[in-house]
């Protein structure tokens, strides 16, 4: 306990600096522009930044990226408040609450609360960060092969199940995106597969160009092929957060960001179900339930506490099991590997002190959101005004700088252009994103470790099925597939109706 | 029933996919065995994507069946499978032209600012002029677009390379 916090002390030392406060001041600046601008998401924003911080130290490049993330999850309240868009995908919740405030001419008390619940959903992250990882560190220091396959197959199917509306579809493109991980070198052989004679796909497909295609360029796409919405934005009053709205809702601030860092922590899903979830857990509880779509501060605050919350919550498997728990987990992970920094099992044998640094980074990019929670209002109603004809463009330029940039070659510009054209058809087909990105990130995991498996089991696959922690994951795989069988399906609904009627 | 618009897309990238499985299983069945180092079948640099290859295979038969189910496999009858393509249809079309040409075609012939210079120019153009021709804001709208174009090709060269020292195509 004391030894955890003597190495948070360090990090926050460590970063008490005029250059790291400054880095954390333009990052989350851009972060919080980023998500309020609609139609730029986290994700997007984390790997283009992932770019422009390639040349940079890993602790500086790591603090970068954290304060964007933090930044543009929060920064996406600010168009669901004053233009009922959500910024970022975190934020639909946050539209019904927030912008139902705004017509009432309290945008201000709106924006307020957004600030407040964002910033104590970070210390609940960050508190749950800190005393989580170390005891989830040890936790996966007993993971195998055979358990390490067993997540990577939990983690597409709980993505699929919970992200996006139809789970049957979030499973089919979350194994696409296994099998696109392997295309290329395989790890035992070094045999070259499904390249057709491309020399340039032999070494895989990288991750970065692949998200800024799927969630920028096919975001690009998707905005400018849909009709447009008239930008109204009602005067608002004070932004300053009240200490009466937290005081009076302390217990709905803590089930969210209870809810909002579980939901972080289980691999793929990410800050939109944290914020969905936690919403419906306050109108569930709620004593205002009648309030709630009509300008509720506890739905608000809800939803705001539950996807900031599921910021560090999100992190957390990063670091432990090199599992990301979002999209923008995801490319943080990447950018992390970048940076040589080795997330997985071995961090707290390896590098506890890194740990704390991103606890203390988590922290300084909460300060952040304060700040531009206050002052940056005015300012930002002018950036939300830019009409998406001048913004989208812009956006493409830096997707194709964000694609070369990593690596600087061609092809993974030809890469980001293909996953866009295909992320805009899929979402047009309405099949979630997020499983994807998840299966693209899993999938080297996935096969090294069944064939490892299979190896030191010479060929016996009841080694998969037989051991402690495997048994738990593939209960719970079988579960969730079941649960979504037509017949028990309805059965579980109407078990689950009587179930809330007594 | 009346098929439904979503049933009968669900039934089209039903079978796109069940055929995108079914030939990642085909494809991977033609991967050689490389048994003579002493390694089992496990081994198999096929192995791993037939696995996916079967489940994508399975999941997209399970959507054929459910779409099947609610007739989305009469594609003939009831909504057509895609809509009128509208106005923001035409727009996202353009947009990709313009962004593909940028891409496939001014990046790496011309230097990137001056390359990003014209994308931007053009799409803003394109983009806007028939608003800016009903608000009778041409001139006007033009020259700021000019100036956002040159303000951003200028600004990306300059923060890319000059500043964060990342190459530029």
């Amino acid at each position: 306990m004391f030894e955890g916090l003597e190495a948070f002390g360090r990090s926050l030392a460590a970063y008490a600096t005029f250059d790291a406060v400054f880095t954390m001041l333009w990052s989350s600046l851009l972060g919080v522009v980023i998500g309020a601008l609609p139609g730029l998401t986290a994700t997007m924003g984390v790997a283009l930044m992932t770019t422009l911080t390639f040349k940079m130290k890993a602790s500086e490049a790591i603090l970068v990226l954290i304060c964007t993330y933090v930044g543009a999850i929060y920064g996406g309240s600010r168009s669901a408040i004053l233009l009922n868009i959500p910024g970022t995908p975190a934020s639909a919740a946050s539209c019904l609450d927030g912008h139902a405030l705004a017509k009432q001419g309290l945008a201000g008390r709106a924006m307020g609360i957004a600030t407040s619940g964002s910033i104590l959903g970070t210390w609940i992250g960050m508190l749950a960060l800190a005393l989580f990882t170390p005891v989830l560190g040890n936790v996966a220091l007993d993971f195998g092969s055979y358990e390490f396959f067993w997540l990577a197959v939990f983690g597409i199917v709980i993505s699929g199940n919970l992200t996006g509306g139809d789970p049957l579809k979030g499973w089919i493109i979350g194994f696409l995106g296994l099998f696109v991980a392997g295309i290329g070198q395989e790890p035992v052989h070094a045999y070259i597969r499904f390249t057709f004679g491309f020399a340039d796909l032999s070494g895989g497909i990288s991750l970065i160009p692949a998200l800024v295609g799927a969630f920028g360029f096919a975001e690009v796409l998707a905005v400018l092929g849909s009709p447009k919405q008239k930008a109204i934005i009602n005067a608002f009053d004070s932004v300053i957060p009240r200490l009466k709205d937290v005081f009076q809702y302390w217990r709905t601030i803590v089930r969210s960001g209870a809810i909002g860092t579980f939901i972080g922590i289980v691999p793929g899903v990410g800050e939109d179900v944290a914020a969905w979830s936690s919403y419906a857990a306050a109108k569930r509880f709620s004593k205002e339930r009648d309030k709630f779509g009509k300008g509720s501060i506890e739905g608000l605050m809800a939803a705001e506490t539950g996807d900031n919350a599921c910021v560090p919550g999100a992190v957390i498997p990063v670091l432990t099991l090199a599992i990301p728990g979002s999209a923008p987990a995801a490319v943080l992970l990447a950018a992390m590997l970048i940076h040589g920094v080795r997330a997985g099992p071995m961090i707290m044998i390896e590098s506890p002190q890194f740990v704390y640094d991103v606890v203390a980074m988590m922290l300084l990019a909460s300060i952040g959101i304060l700040i531009y929670g206050l002052v940056l209002t005015k300012a930002l109603v002018k950036v939300l005004l830019v009409p998406r004809e001048i913004v989208m463009p812009i956006v493409f330029v830096l997707c194709l700088v964000g694609s070369f940039a990593i690596a600087s070659r061609m092809f993974d510009v030809w890469v980001m252009l293909s996953f866009g054209v295909i992320g805009y058809v899929l979402r047009q087909l309405d099949f979630p994103m997020a499983p994807l990105v998840l299966g693209i990130v899993l999938g080297d995991l996935l096969d090294k470790n069944l064939v490892r498996g299979l190896v030191l089991a010479e060929g016996d696959v009841t080694a998969f099925f037989t051991r402690p922690i495997c048994i738990v994951l593939w209960l719970l795989v079988a579960a969730i597939l079941l649960s979504r069988v037509p017949g028990i399906e309805s059965r579980i609904r109407s078990l689950a109706a009587r179930w809330a009627r007594t | 029933m009346i098929p439904t618009r979503q049933s009968k897309r669900d039934f089209l990238a039903g079978v796109f996919f069940a055929l995108l499985g079914l030939g990642i299983v085909a494809e991977a069945q033609r991967i050689p065995a490389m048994t003579s180092g002493g390694t089992g079948l496990y081994t198999w640099p096929g192995l791993v994507p037939s696995f996916h290859g079967a489940i994508v295979l399975l999941l997209s038969l399970a959507l054929i069946w459910r779409s099947t189910r609610q007739g989305g496999h009469r594609l003939g009858t009831g909504e057509t499978v895609f809509e009128r393509a509208g106005t923001p249809f035409r727009t996202m079309l353009v947009t990709l032209v313009l962004c593909l040409a940028f891409a496939l075609v001014a990046v790496g012939r011309l230097p990137f600012w001056l390359a990003s210079f014209a994308f931007l120019s053009a799409s803003f153009i394109v983009l806007g002029w028939e608003e800016w021709r009903d608000a009778g804001t041409t001139r006007r709208s033009l020259v700021k677009v000019l100036a956002i174009a040159a303000a951003v090709a200028i600004g990306v060269h300059y923060v890319f390379q000059e500043l964060f020292l990342v190459r530029l195509p």
